[in-house]
């Protein structure tokens, strides 16, 4: 059991940080990325408590992750994503103390906005990719789709994802 | 503006966002105390549980734990099963304390304080199905310990009310007033839903020891009504700063769209459980909300944004209140917590009555035209 307890917060010292920022740039909220986080651990740990078995943790963490904020639009289906929650906790705009930072600021923001303005699967799988710096193995563990279809989403929501910056 | 010469880059600049390390430090530590209060299935071997048998000494060493600590630890030793065995239990059952535990242990997971206030009003909801549950066993039973029972049930559900009456008053201070009044309203309808069940449960008891304990319920949940309204007209006043402006209006509208939504999923989770008719009925109730989210909407067009405002507001009470109906409709006779026999006539007039009427006609039917008016004209 001590085992169990060793690995799991070993884990969580491992991807806390990186499931955080995943759930936030999938909601773009600080404190419902902070709950949804939360849950996401104690669902991984009631799993794992009840016996079950978890080949790859990390992955795991990742769908639990994914589930809850599918779980969060589903209900929230009619919430519009407002100007204001996209400004909502951008901590690098400190950071612009030069001309410079400042533009790549609104271009960090201008991704920010689009990516979740996406169809769900491109801002996940475009967020696991470039974001959660994830293989494109481990992105198939997590959503189930083939390497071929992510490899086309990716290279689609690129496209896309440029094109909708272009046109600003 | 946009640089845009290569987005891979941006992304992998955003991966290093900074994050709140505060907030990862005290997630582990909840996590840490978390993972020790709850039990896992690995159960101590028949062979070793001699080693946990009474010992004066152990008993010593318990007696100078803190009670939570006693209680991680049984949870501990009894392993597989005893939380979710808890989940059942009432007042005076030996795993009743455990559920408590593992319900604040819940809570204590949950960082936000609008998801804390709401996952306590779900707690109230369920001290008061316990109250049944107590009423109903100490009839079976028949034993003189019931009113003792009885007591902790509503000290219980009594610690839950001012515990979101705390989450309600920080939420409001946080200037979130939309989530407040939606919870403090969520709060107000649960309220006055008890005090008829309380009311009800009194008038058909016959010991009168257990009557009295009813009896003092009643006037405590009254109190705790008072003290709701009382908060709910304070957020009233902050948000009245704001009413006629688009923004409030069009909040409101969101949220009760949003809530709408909701209640609309939960209704058809239920589905099995409650049977077909019990959620059409339902159905009908949410109905009540959509009109007054039409006629928000109607009033929203034409830039009469206090009207849409205060619509909106109704539709979200509806909406909240169907949600409540269908939760304890399954535990307590659905009629008479709907409360439309009852003599409480601000009650009556605020629960049951359709937006239709609200609008001020006496005529539902001229009411109808004036809202489907309403709807040809947001279609045009």
């Amino acid at each position: 059991m001590n085992d169990i307890k060793k690995l799991f917060l070993s884990a969580y010292d491992d991807y806390a940080a990186k499931i955080l920022r995943h759930i936030y740039f999938r909601v773009n909220n600080k404190s419902l990325s902070e709950d949804l986080t939360s849950e996401t651990f104690m669902k991984a740990w009631n799993y794992l408590c009840e016996g079950n078995e978890v080949k790859n943790l990390k992955g795991f963490l990742y769908k639990i992750a994914d589930n809850l904020v599918i779980d969060y639009y589903r209900e929230k289906s009619h919430r519009e994503i407002s100007l204001d929650d996209v400004k909502e906790t951008p901590d690098w705009s400190k950071a612009s103390s030069t001309v410079e930072n400042f533009d790549k600021d609104v271009d960090i923001n201008l991704v920010k906005k689009h990516l979740n303005e996406f169809p769900n699967d491109y801002g996940q799988i475009l967020i696991h990719r470039f974001i959660d710096e994830l293989t494109i193995k481990e992105i198939k563990e997590i959503t189930g789709k083939s390497m071929a279809n992510i490899y086309v989403i990716i290279h689609r929501g690129l496209k896309m994802l440029k094109e909708k910056i272009k046109n600003v | 503006m946009f640089k845009g010469k290569n987005i891979k880059s941006i992304l992998k600049q955003i991966n290093n966002t900074p994050i709140d390390e505060e907030f990862l430090s005290a997630l582990k530590n909840r996590l840490m105390d978390y993972i020790k209060t709850t039990p896992s299935i690995v159960r101590i071997p028949v062979e070793d549980r001699h080693l946990f048998k009474r010992s004066n000494n152990l008993i010593y060493q318990f007696k100078t734990m803190p009670i939570s600590l006693i209680i991680g630890l049984i949870i501990a030793l009894m392993g597989g099963g005893t939380v979710a065995a808890s989940q059942n239990s009432l007042p005076g059952d030996v795993l009743y304390p455990i559920k408590i535990v593992s319900e604040d242990a819940r809570v204590a997971m949950v960082f936000s304080p609008e998801q804390k206030a709401e996952f306590r009003l779900d707690l109230a909801q369920k001290r008061i199905e316990e109250i049944g549950k107590v009423l109903e066993k100490a009839k079976e039973k028949g034993d003189g310990r019931s009113a003792e029972t009885l007591q902790k049930a509503l000290d219980n559900f009594d610690s839950q009310i001012q515990k979101i009456l705390d989450k309600t008053a920080e939420i409001k201070e946080k200037g979130n007033l939309t989530k407040a009044g939606e919870i403090i309203a969520n709060l107000e309808i649960n309220l006055g839903i008890y005090k008829k069940i309380l009311k009800d449960k009194e008038e058909k008891e016959s010991v009168s020891e257990i009557k009295n304990k009813l009896d003092e319920a009643g006037s405590l949940v009254e109190k705790n009504s008072e003290k709701a309204q009382k908060e709910k007209e304070d957020i009233d006043q902050e948000e009245e700063k704001t009413v006629g402006t688009k923004e409030s209006a069009e909040g409101k509208i969101n949220a009760a769209e949003n809530k709408i939504a909701e209640v609309e999923k939960f209704i058809q989770n239920k589905e099995e459980k409650l049977g077909v008719e019990a959620v059409m009925e339902a159905k009908e109730e949410l109905d009540e909300a959509r009109e007054s989210l039409i006629a928000a909407k109607g009033f929203f067009d034409k830039g009469e944004y206090g009207e849409a405002f205060d619509e909106a507001k109704d539709a979200m009470k509806d909406a909240i209140e169907t949600k409540v109906l269908v939760e304890l409709g399954a535990s307590f006779d659905r009629e008479k917590i709907k409360g439309r026999d009852d003599e409480d006539n601000e009650d009556k007039e605020d629960n049951a009555t359709s937006t239709l009427e609200r609008m001020g006609n006496k005529d539902k039917s001229e009411n109808k035209e004036k809202v489907d008016k309403l709807d040809e004209d947001n279609n045009d």
